[in-house]
């Protein structure tokens, strides 16, 4: 083998190699994704001095970064349906119902608030984002409906659902959670309403 | 060696070539481009045809438009005066292939099952037609039902847009008043003496009562 066709098939080998170094260090971000990088130096000086990690965080192309030294993160925005059924509202007069109700609501695209939903929400998306709005939701149902008879809740349910969209979203938004839509799926009354103790019932003291 | 040169030139380009077809989209993710709102995202999409991608950079996944096809019948209905009405419903759904609402599919419903997405449908399109309902009689759906429809359909079309999807068809094949007493466990205080639609006004579209 002459020096020249051992020196084009070294030049070869080095260039696949550069390939593969390229292509490994090179993360494509999926569509309705969201990747970081995390400095694994970076993040344990920084839990050392209780700060939080600064995220480069891109929802769309690709980005470069060290295999062995930085970690790409994941981050999931498609949209999340949380179901629940929430038992025991109190309704006016003192009548108890529950509800059947589903939130469409998905982590906001808004550049601002990714860092957050990144630090936040990366690895367990469905589970935070459902805990959130239920909570909230749960929250907001329990002041809203105290005043409004039952029969009422159950007749006007897109209209009443409608309005506490907007106050879920108010509450929300800086939690980087969008929700697209609020529905109220079943109205049913609960047997028993609300016990009230009784005056003398009520220890003094 | 020039064959070997022919089938790694062919394996190259076999690589490269990607063809979307009618009832796919193309999502060629890599490459910050502009969607025609002037708004950046990720990704190049090819549809109905073929386009060339960076092997190196650029990665295709492929999202299925539709239709989606659903039917069911949807309870808790109630018209005007809380009269209870039974419906069995009919349609399909898919993906707006159109710039710039396919980005919000994109966003939403890539790698989600088609299940996932019949189900949020079908939750928009029960809210809109209890809306619709509650400020129609029964007398006027059973007179006027394709009119309604055509309400109910231009309404959901409004909120399924902003989704990225689009209300292909929807039909109501059977619609009857349903018996109350059949479902004891739903809100009986509804319609009853106590609490007669009187009591509860008139609803405008617009939600005031």
């Amino acid at each position: 083998m002459s020096a020249g066709v051992f020196l084009g098939i070294l030049l070869l080998f080095c260039f696949f190699l550069v390939g593969v170094w390229i292509r490994l260090c090179l993360v494509v971000c999926p569509p309705g994704k969201a990747i970081f990088i995390k400095d694994q130096i970076d993040q344990k000086q920084d839990e050392e001095e209780d700060e939080e990690p600064a995220f480069d965080v891109v929802t769309g192309g690709r980005l470069f970064h060290l295999p062995f030294l930085q970690k790409v993160m994941v981050l999931d925005l498609s949209s999340i349906r949380v179901q629940w059924t929430e038992e025991g509202i109190a309704a006016k007069e003192q009548q108890l119902i529950s509800l059947d109700i589903v939130i469409h609501a998905r982590i906001s695209r808004k550049k601002a608030l990714l860092p957050y939903a990144a630090e936040y929400y990366t690895g367990n998306e469905r589970k935070a984002v459902t805990r959130i709005v239920k909570e909230v939701a749960e929250n907001l149902l329990l002041d809203e409906f105290v005043s409004i008879p039952c029969e009422r809740i159950s007749y006007e349910r897109s209209l009443l659902a409608r309005e506490l969209l907007k106050k879920v979203q108010e509450k929300v938004r800086k939690r980087a959670i969008e929700i697209d839509g609020i529905y109220f799926r079943s109205v049913k009354l609960f047997p028993e309403r609300i016990p009230i103790p009784l005056i003398s019932e009520i220890p003094s003291v | 060696m020039l064959g070997i040169g022919v089938f790694l030139l062919v394996l190259f380009l076999r690589a490269c070539v990607v063809v979307a077809p009618y009832y796919k989209i193309a999502i060629l993710s890599g490459d910050r481009s502009l969607d025609d709102s002037e708004r950046i995202v990720g990704y190049r999409l090819i549809r109905d045809s073929w386009g060339m991608r960076k092997p190196s950079s650029e990665r295709v996944d492929f999202l299925y438009l539709g239709p989606y096809r659903f039917s069911w019948t949807p309870e808790e209905l109630y018209c005007q005066g809380t009269v209870p009405v039974c419906l069995e419903v009919k349609g399909e759904v898919h993906i707006d292939h159109r710039e710039p609402v396919i980005h919000e599919a994109i966003e939403r419903f890539f790698d989600t099952p088609g299940e996932h997405i019949v189900q949020m449908v079908k939750d928009i399109l029960i809210a809109d037609l209890r809306e619709l309902l509650v400020c129609h009689s029964f007398e006027t759906f059973e007179t006027f039902p394709v009119r309604l429809r055509h309400q109910w359909i231009e309404k959901s079309r409004e909120d399924l847009k902003k989704m990225g999807l689009f209300l292909h068809q929807v039909e109501i094949t059977r619609y009857e008043q349903s018996n109350q007493e059949q479902s004891p466990e739903h809100l009986e205080a509804v319609g009853s003496e106590e609490h007669d639609s009187s009591e509860l006004g008139d609803i405008r579209p617009d939600g005031e009562v």
